[in-house]
């Protein structure tokens, strides 16, 4: 299977001086189409910071990144923006749906972003797939977390993206719910694409192709 | 409490760009509060200032050549006065200097004792019979500095001063410079025996009393001919002929002006504290009083509202301070200098109060809510309300601006004062143009004016291209029981509605020899109605009365005029000057019959508007006085939109501060920096389309007519706006947005969107 998301020798620091930590120090990673990593580690390890650096939402210090084969650690933010746009779907804890949207124009937002007008039919395929079609329609405020989650998971594949970041998707999640979170992002990654998550839980990692936990700046 | 302080030193250390903008804000609504405070002061005093300083006589008598004796004698038998003055003047004086010109000056000699009635702005006082004061519009239209010399007549004088009085405008507004010199070179230039005066200065003990004392001169002077007497009051309109109506705008729009700084300063410094209010809610879980996060507030504001305040203020002064004293010289007053320092350090303390009164009171509200609600401010209250739209990033804007409509209805005000300001400076700006060259603002209907006695009006009447001529008389008279109040005595020979016709606002038009139209302004101060008794004094001391047949909506004189029919005056006052109004044609070329004019051996000028129309015939000289009017309306205006640019910014940052998690969110998903000025854009929109709207209802149908009858009660200007300044201001407000939203965008996409995100 193809490599999706390649990097080598990342350092990302914080801090300056003897303050400063080298939270990812010299890091390596693969991750190929259709393979589910899962990156686990203890809190403060880096795990969020390697997603953030993966997903071009931060900038290393030094190393190489590649996502399709696009330079991240060269690229501007004029050129990122497009790269997490159409290649990059990103599901985060707190899910971040925008509380003035509904469900489904959560959803579309990535396809109206990009100027080329929504792909409407994608979009209500995915929330009927995922079971939102209630949900769909109203506000975030009034959605569980699952709901809210499974809606972020949507708006994650709605510009059928290359790779799929999830930091801590089941954190702030009941056990079902979480279930049916890891049991989705499972079939994303059997559908080929290439899904990198971060957690700390047991029943994710089982779910995953590979497991590797981040320890001293290091993936082993 | 320390602590707290400590904590506010230390965020406004950190935080230097937000302080440097909230800094901005307040200086631009300072300045604005600089310029009107100044303006307003400046303008609205600058007379009585210039007239104390000047010790302006209460009353100043002119007449026929006599001995000093004889004016003495009359004079000492006045009662309630308290210092007089006599002088020997004549205007048509040559004078030269490095090959500048005047046939028109007039020559003042000063006889010894009693105060002077002019002000030095320079040098020295008149020393010794080569010496030589020049008015202050002279030295700045020639270049004269004290020590040079001057021709005046045959005479070679030395200029000891430059001196400034304001009983008539300054050269070049004026027809010609008025000089001082010794009572002995006058009487040489004049060529007037020894000891002979024609005019007197009266200082009065009670000036309240001036009608008493002029009653009392009048029966005393008897057998004095060309007796003439003027008040200080009638000196002040003489004065306003040239710039009354232009100088009661500025006064008017500058209160407008202060009271919309003091807006954008209220709505500024709680927006700064609105930012911060998750940190005020930090304060409070960590333990500090109630007492303490509110002072910290007002503290954290006064630190950057006290520098800002008076770097604004003095900003403000500066701008309009210059083209100011500009505008004041033109009229020979005197600037405000520093007589308005204390006014602008109480605007300065009132404007750190203000600031601080409005951070302390959403800080106390801060206070009166649970510390986690507090704590909670940012990206997650949105609207509860579902909105129309598709849910792109412009729709997600008007949802981000929907869901704080507090703050998007005190923008709206914000933003909308500022319009309305601009509005109303356009508005003035195009009115003062239209006074100042169209003779039809002003109720005018005749287009030409002919130096020419009144037998001639009938061969003017056939010239091609002429509709009518007729003798106007314009003599300067005053009401007989109130001789203090002087007013314009306007006579034809028939019905004067062929030629000006102000709007009638109450009564009829003349009818026939014994009734007369009253302005407004005279109605006012005489309490005069139709079926009143005007009693008119005339310049030779002889009284006319006249019923009052209608009120008049006059602009000239700021409305002291009267409309008569001219048999009686011209029986009465067999000199009373008069030229030939002439009315064109429809469609005649004013230019083609004044050259018929010359052609016939006239000298016709436009009748013009407020400039043309002044006793000093100033028309063709006023174009630098307009031009120091635009400047100082620019300077507002430029001030004004930079307040209009920050109301914006401050809007789209803060919305960017506390929407960043949104905002970074919306990163996340691959929004680039178009998309965010979408999102952005759309947040701004509607508050800019709301500002225009509201500003111009407001400026049409409240603060215009309020303004021009807060100017000039006696008279109906339109203070509209034209559809081209609108357009202009609401483009420019527009393309203002546009700018302030880029730069909003940049500021979001720069943002750190890794931390914006792990703060939700």
């Amino acid at each position: 299977m193809a490599v999706v998301v390649r990097a080598r020798g990342l350092v990302k620091v914080y801090g300056q001086g003897r303050a400063a930590v080298r939270i990812l120090d010299g890091l390596d990673l693969d991750v190929h189409a259709g393979e589910l990593v899962a990156v686990t580690g203890r809190s403060g390890s880096g795990k969020s910071s390697l997603l953030n650096v993966v997903g071009a939402l931060d900038r290393v210090d030094s190393g190489r990144i590649e996502l399709c084969g696009v330079r991240l650690d060269q690229a501007s933010e004029r050129e990122l923006a497009p790269v997490r746009r159409d290649r990059i779907g990103f599901v985060f804890q707190s899910f971040h749906l925008l509380p003035e949207l509904t469900g489904l124009e959560n959803v579309l937002l990535p396809t109206r972003l990009n100027g080329r007008g929504p792909s409407r039919d994608r979009g209500v395929e995915l929330v009927d797939q995922l079971g939102l079609g209630t949900a769909a329609q109203r506000l975030p405020a009034v959605l569980s977390g699952g709901e809210q989650q499974r809606l972020a998971i949507a708006r994650a594949l709605v510009n059928e993206p290359d790779v799929v970041l999830a930091d801590e998707p089941t954190g702030n999640l009941d056990a079902e719910s979480g279930r049916d979170v890891l049991e989705l992002l499972r079939a994303i990654a059997d559908e080929g694409r290439a899904v990198l998550l971060v957690t700390h839980e047991q029943e994710a990692t089982r779910r995953a192709d590979r497991v590797l936990r981040l320890e001293a700046g290091r993936l082993r | 409490m320390r602590a707290v302080l400590a904590y506010a030193l230390a965020r406004l250390r950190v935080r230097r760009g937000r302080v440097l903008l909230a800094a901005g804000g307040i200086a631009a609504a300072a300045a604005m509060l600089g310029a009107a405070v100044t303006a307003a002061y400046g303008l609205g005093t600058a007379f009585d200032r210039t007239a104390a300083r000047a010790e302006l006589p209460d009353i100043l008598a002119t007449f026929q050549p006599l001995p000093r004796s004889q004016v003495q004698q009359t004079v000492s038998s006045l009662a309630n006065v308290r210092a007089t003055s006599y002088r020997l003047q004549d205007s048509r004086q040559f004078v030269a200097f490095r090959g500048q010109t005047s046939y028109d000056a007039t020559v003042i000699g000063l006889t010894g004792g009693g105060p002077r009635g002019y002000a030095l702005v320079g040098g020295h006082d008149l020393g010794g019979p080569g010496d030589v004061l020049v008015e202050q519009g002279l030295a700045r239209a020639w270049h004269l500095h004290s020590g040079e010399r001057l021709l005046l007549g045959g005479l070679t004088l030395r200029i000891a001063g430059i001196a400034v009085a304001p009983d008539n405008v300054a050269f070049p507004l004026s027809k010609g410079p008025r000089l001082w010199t010794t009572y002995d070179v006058a009487a040489q230039l004049t060529g007037t025996p020894r000891g002979t005066v024609n005019s007197a200065l009266v200082w009065l003990d009670n000036p309240k009393l001036v009608d008493v004392t002029l009653a009392q001169a009048r029966s005393a002077s008897f057998g004095i001919s060309g007796l003439r007497f003027t008040t200080r009051a009638g000196l002040h309109a003489l004065v306003g002929q040239a710039a009354g109506i232009v100088i009661a705008l500025l006064v008017a729009f500058s209160l407008v002006a202060i009271a919309v700084a003091g807006t954008l300063l209220a709505a500024s410094a709680n927006a700064e504290v609105q930012r911060r209010l998750d940190a005020l809610g930090l304060l409070r879980a960590l333990g500090a009083s109630p007492r303490a996060v509110v002072t910290a507030g007002a503290l954290e504001a006064a630190i950057v509202a006290v520098p800002a305040g008076a770097i604004g203020i003095v900003a403000g002064w500066l701008a309009v301070s210059s083209p100011l004293n500009r505008l004041l010289a033109s009229l020979s007053e005197l600037g405000p200098g520093w007589a308005v320092a204390p006014l602008l350090l109480g605007a300065w303390a009132g404007l750190v109060l203000l600031v601080c009164a409005a951070s302390a009171f959403p800080a106390w509200r801060a206070t009166r809510v649970p510390a986690a609600a507090t704590l909670r401010r940012g990206d997650v209250i949105g609207s509860t309300r579902r909105l129309p739209g598709a849910g792109g990033p412009a729709a997600l804007g008007l949802r981000m601006a929907a869901a704080r409509p507090v703050r998007a209805v005190a923008g709206t005000l914000v933003l909308g004062s500022a319009v309305v300001v601009i509005l109303l400076i356009l508005a003035i700006a195009s009115l003062l143009l239209q006074l100042d060259s169209n003779p039809v603002t002003i109720g005018k209907r005749y287009q030409l004016s002919v130096s020419a006695a009144p037998a001639d009006a009938s061969r003017i009447a056939r010239l091609p291209g002429v509709q009518a001529a007729e003798p106007r008389y314009e003599v300067d008279a005053a009401d007989s029981f109130q001789l203090g109040e002087p007013f314009s005595l306007i006579a034809y020979p028939g019905d004067h509605t062929r030629f000006e016709a102000p709007a009638l606002a109450e009564g009829h038009r003349l009818r026939g020899p014994d009734e007369a139209e009253v302005g407004l302004g005279l109605a006012q101060i005489l309490n005069l109605y139709p079926g009143a008794t005007l009693a008119a004094q005339l310049p030779s001391g002889r009284e006319l009365r006249f019923r009052v047949a209608g009120v008049v909506r006059a602009l000239e004189r700021q409305g002291r005029v009267v409309y008569v029919q001219s048999s009686r005056l011209v029986a009465a006052e067999p000199d009373a000057p008069s030229d030939l109004a002439v009315l064109l044609k429809p469609g005649a070329s004013a230019g083609s019959v004044r050259h018929e004019l010359e052609s016939a051996g006239y000298f016709a000028s436009s009748s013009g508007g407020i400039a043309g129309q002044s006793v000093q015939g100033w028309a063709s000289r006023s174009s630098g006085f307009v031009g120091v009017l635009v400047a100082l309306l620019r300077a507002v205006a430029v001030i004004d939109a930079l307040v209009c640019l920050y109301a914006i910014a401050q809007i789209l940052a803060l919305t960017v501060w506390e929407r960043r998690v949104t905002l970074a969110s919306v990163r996340a998903l691959g929004a680039g920096r178009r998309q965010l000025a979408s999102v952005l854009g759309a947040v701004a929109l509607p508050v800019v389309l709301a500002a225009i709207v509201l500003g111009f209802v407001l400026e049409r149908f409240l603060v215009g007519p309020a303004v021009a009858h807060l100017a000039a009660s006696y008279v109906t200007l339109s203070l509209r706006p034209s559809a081209a300044a609108v357009a202009l201001t609401a483009l420019g407000l527009c393309a203002g947005a546009l700018v302030t939203v880029l730069w909003a965008a940049r500021l979001a996409a720069r943002g750190p969107v890794v931390d914006w995100l792990r703060e939700a």
